[in-house]
């Protein structure tokens, strides 16, 4: 006991210094959602669960229950629109009742890790298997597209981020219904391209792109960006566009997941019609 | 003794108040971000006990915190460049010691003495500061870059102020 207050005297200087470094600190992360998640991630970059343990920890620094209430609260509402749904176009059907067929699902998740500095980024959700995330379903956030999950284990999947150079996202300039492919050219992770656009379409700067009809992976039109410049080829017919990405990629931290209830009906029948 | 409380005192107010409503408004590029306040730290006389510098330090940091809404950030630079007053001032004590009534002034101890007492201090603050706020390390050479430009800022204003804040006959 004695030696144990002769320590504390001897070193009250240090110890002083660390407790209010660590109160400082306390202070910086609780303040300030980014640090916190950047702080989160890297102590998860061990592993997930080390990870969900020390979340569970930290659950009462309150930010989290918030943003996990307005995450799952968003996926509710998406539920509820209009776009989830699909219809029944014909002469019978007139009443256009959004509780009618729901298509799409949204499973609100958290990006535990994200990368967007190399040239195949990826980013880790925690979700999975048990809570119904299945390979190719596709990963939106409020502020548009974000990628394609790839793989999947109990309690985590791993996403293709929109920034890889296999991500070929369908997608229309809103404005004139004009589909494309959405690729990344790796060059920085807030722009994106579109080649091919025809060039009698009258593009102008700021054009907004949002996912396409043809894609049985994301709902349409969900936003993707907007139009920063476009160039003609010479001796060409076709632009080739550079797209502002809407996401923040930097800065992700709740996602959804969307899963299509009629991707595989859709699939199979494209497949059957493919064979024949 | 009671003077050098009021002394004190009279620069803290002012020089939070100066960081916190003219420096931190100067956007002079994004890579110079000057800080001013710690130059309270540097001129705590050197019979300031230093469990009370390091409290100080952490008051005055806070205080910018709270003004400049940024949690804890210049709270944990600001400790961490009180804890390394003490060795660094060890480190570079002149032959016959310091008198404990002073402040360390660029007149009392030259410019040489003085650059390398701030010198290192301010970048130790900066470096805790600007890598505390990016929080990793990717960007890390825009941020030394960050950390360089504005340390060498800082610098120079304290240089400067040192002709506002001490009269030269002391």
């Amino acid at each position: 006991m004695r030696n144990l207050i002769l320590f504390f005297t001897r070193n009250y200087y240090f110890i002083l210094f660390l407790a209010l470094e660590t109160f400082s600190i306390f202070l910086l992360i609780q303040h300030n959602h980014f640090q916190r998640a950047h702080f989160l991630n890297s102590s998860n970059a061990l592993s997930g669960n080390i990870y969900e343990t020390y979340s569970g920890i930290t659950g009462y620094f309150g930010l989290k229950e918030t943003n996990q209430k307005l995450a799952s609260e968003n996926a509710q509402l998406r539920n509820q629109l209009r776009q989830s749904h699909s219809y029944q176009s014909g002469l019978e059907t007139t009443v256009r009742d959004p509780a009618n067929k729901q298509q799409y699902i949204y499973i609100s998740a958290k990006v535990v890790n994200n990368s967007t500095n190399r040239r195949n980024n990826y980013l880790t959700l925690n979700t999975g298997l048990k809570q119904g995330v299945k390979n190719g379903m596709a990963v939106i956030s409020s502020d548009g597209i974000v990628g394609i999950v790839k793989d999947v284990s109990d309690n985590f999947c791993s996403v293709m981020s929109v920034l890889h150079k296999d991500a070929r996202i369908p997608v229309a300039i809103k404005k004139y219904q004009e589909n494309s492919i959405l690729t990344w050219d790796g060059q920085d992770e807030w722009h994106a391209i579109m080649e091919r656009v025809p060039s009698h379409i009258p593009l102008r700067k700021g054009d907004v792109i949002v996912t396409g009809a043809y894609s049985s992976i994301f709902p349409e039109g969900i936003m993707a960006g907007s139009i920063e410049s476009f160039e003609k080829i010479a001796g060409n017919t076709f632009y080739n566009v550079t797209v502002k990405l809407s996401t923040n990629f930097n800065r992700l931290s709740y996602v959804n997941v969307v899963n299509n209830l009629q991707k595989e009906e859709q699939t199979k029948l494209e497949k059957s019609a493919q064979n024949d | 003794m009671i003077s050098d409380v009021i002394k004190n005192s009279i620069r803290f107010i002012f020089l939070v108040l100066f960081q916190v409503l003219i420096l931190n408004n100067i956007q002079l590029s994004g890579y110079l971000n000057p800080f001013l306040y710690v130059l309270f730290i540097l001129m705590l006389p050197f019979q300031t006990p230093k469990w009370l510098v390091l409290i100080l330090a952490f008051i005055v940091g806070i205080s910018v915190d709270m003004f400049s809404d940024t949690g804890g950030l210049h709270a944990a630079a600001s400790v961490l460049m009180a804890f390394l007053r003490d060795p660094i001032l060890r480190l570079i004590s002149p032959r016959e010691g310091y008198d404990p009534v002073q402040s360390p002034t660029i007149q009392q101890f030259g410019f040489g003495w003085f650059f390398s007492y701030a010198g290192v201090l301010i970048f130790a603050h900066h470096c805790t500061l600007f890598y505390l706020e990016a929080f990793y390390f990717t960007g890390f050479f825009s941020t030394l870059f960050r950390v360089i430009l504005s340390s060498l800022f800082s610098l120079m204003l304290v240089f400067i102020s040192q002709f506002f804040f001490s009269n030269p006959k002391s």
